[in-house]
């Protein structure tokens, strides 16, 4: 499946009667089983472009289509991970991941065994019965991972979900990222201002400008995978995302690159 | 409590200041000659239809105060002048409206109460999380379920704080009203006894309403709160 994004064009009303233009003629293209990074500085309109796909912001103008015809947004599956996890305190850590599955048609019973089934996969077997306030902020991270997954998406969203995370967990997320993405083949879109983090994950980096933002440069990185962080084709491609940031090397540790390095 | 309250009613007359050996023994004194029952009927139902009415409307304009600008300036002076005017002065409106009927009691625990329950149900929903709700939006899911499974779950904490803040002023409330204006009721036998002027039968009437809340209280609102909301223990751990 193949998801484009054709011009898209975003306001939003501010208090003061105006308005601000977030997204100027955005327009990108993620294959089938790709994984695609959108990497710019915070708050440059970065998550807005999730929430567009996932039909949860409508865009001014432009067009998102799913394999060429424009999609129904309620068409495809959608898992999407956010920054914070974004769990129902008042439910079981399974439950929390059984919610989405019942929400995508998923019988109770088979949710139950489905959400049993993805949180052995991100190492979170022994939690199911805890209520997640619980749980420590990566392990809450990793139910929102487990309930993006088990509804077996057609797409899968990400904005900065390692971002809150210390970088020896981030690190092993991502990993085990690659590991489940690599099985699935399913297209990803993943949001983040870490560069490195980026070249890391992607085989495609979209680099945004600031507000209104729009594509700059897109980056291929055809480097094979079990890449290593510190591989210096990795580093050096981190550099330009980071000049075409405007964000030049120096003394001064690049605001991007502070979680990666 | 009990035995202070013992050693405190050797030093008046038993006629100002009853010890809690007659007190109880006239409160059983009123369990057995089934006039308890009746009274308690009485001002129970009240309270009930009175606190019912109020919840009801309550939830109705404190959603919509909390989802929206216009019904929150519309029903801000509602709570305001609601809150600030006294329940005495209720009282007497009601009787001097409904005369002596089951009107009155019903009526005065209604206005005092709705301000109060919809002030929590109006926080309650402008607390509500937003990013929860817009995570089930994109998880496809349909309108009951987001109702039903996040937004009444955040809902339920302000619920039963104002069913206890309620109940708790539906109690005094119809105290008083009965005591004003009506033939029977607990409030009704209070003043009745004062008018005998029996200290004694004051207190056995206040001790025996006040073992029927703390049946309330504990027997209900308490293990019901412990169900509801048992996943916040989960911070403690």
């Amino acid at each position: 499946m193949q998801i484009a994004l054709r011009g898209i064009h975003k306001e939003f009303p501010r208090e003061n009667g105006g308005t601000l233009a977030v997204l100027r003629d955005v327009t990108l293209t993620v294959d089938t089983g790709e994984f695609c990074c959108v990497v710019g500085t915070s708050g440059c309109g970065k998550s807005t472009i999730l929430n567009i796909v996932a039909g949860l912001t409508p865009p001014d103008s432009g067009q998102v289509l799913v394999d060429d015809a424009q999609v129904d947004s309620s068409r495809i599956r959608i898992g999407y991970v956010f920054q914070k996890p974004r769990l129902l305190n008042w439910k079981s850590v399974r439950d929390n991941v059984a919610f989405a599955l019942k929400a995508s048609g998923v019988s109770a019973a088979e949710a139950r065994r489905r959400a049993r089934h993805y949180l052995d996969l991100v190492g979170l077997a022994q939690f199911e019965d805890e209520f997640p306030l619980a749980l420590s902020g990566g392990m809450q991270q990793r139910v929102a991972i487990a309930r993006a997954l088990a509804i077996e998406p057609d797409l899968l969203l990400m904005d900065e979900p390692f971002s809150h995370l210390d970088e020896l967990t981030a690190r092993a997320l991502r990993a085990e990222l690659l590991r489940i993405w690599q099985q699935a083949r399913k297209p990803v879109m993943f949001v983040t201002h870490n560069a490195l983090e980026a070249v890391y994950l992607a085989d495609q980096v979209l680099i945004l400008s600031g507000r209104p933002a729009t594509i700059m440069k897109t980056l291929r990185v055809a480097l094979p995978r079990e890449r290593e962080m510190e591989d210096p084709r990795l580093l050096a491609l981190q550099r330009e995302i980071l000049e075409t940031l405007g964000i030049t090397g120096g003394s001064a540790l690049p605001h991007g690159s502070r979680n990666g390095t | 409590m009990l035995l202070v309250w013992h050693g405190i009613s050797r030093f008046f007359p038993p006629a100002l200041f009853p010890g809690p050996i007659p007190v109880f023994a006239r409160v059983w004194e009123i369990i057995v000659s089934g006039q308890f029952v009746v009274h308690m009927v009485a001002t129970v139902s009240r309270v009930v239809a009175g606190f019912v009415l109020a919840f009801v409307a309550s939830i109705g304009v404190g959603i919509f105060m909390g989802v929206n600008r216009t019904g929150e300036r519309f029903f801000e002076p509602n709570i305001v002048v609601g809150l600030t005017v006294p329940s005495l002065a209720w009282s007497v409106i009601a009787l001097m409206w409904f005369g002596i009927s089951e009107l009155a009691p019903v009526f005065t625990i209604f206005v005092v109460l709705q301000p109060l329950i919809t002030v929590n149900i109006w926080q309650g929903t402008k607390a509500l999380d937003h990013e929860v709700i817009e995570m089930a939006r994109a998880f496809r899911a349909g309108r009951a379920m987001v109702i039903r499974d996040v937004v009444i779950p955040q809902l339920v904490p302000y619920l039963l704080a104002a069913t206890r803040f309620g109940l708790s002023l539906a109690w005094k409330v119809v105290v008083i009203a009965e005591l004003l204006g009506l033939s029977n009721g607990i409030g009704y036998m209070i003043h009745y006894s004062f008018g005998i002027f029996s200290m004694l039968d004051v207190f056995a009437w206040t001790i025996s309403f006040t073992l029927v809340m703390l049946a309330v209280e504990y027997g209900l609102l308490k293990p019901l709160e412990a169900r509801v909301a048992g996943w916040r223990r989960a911070v403690v751990l």
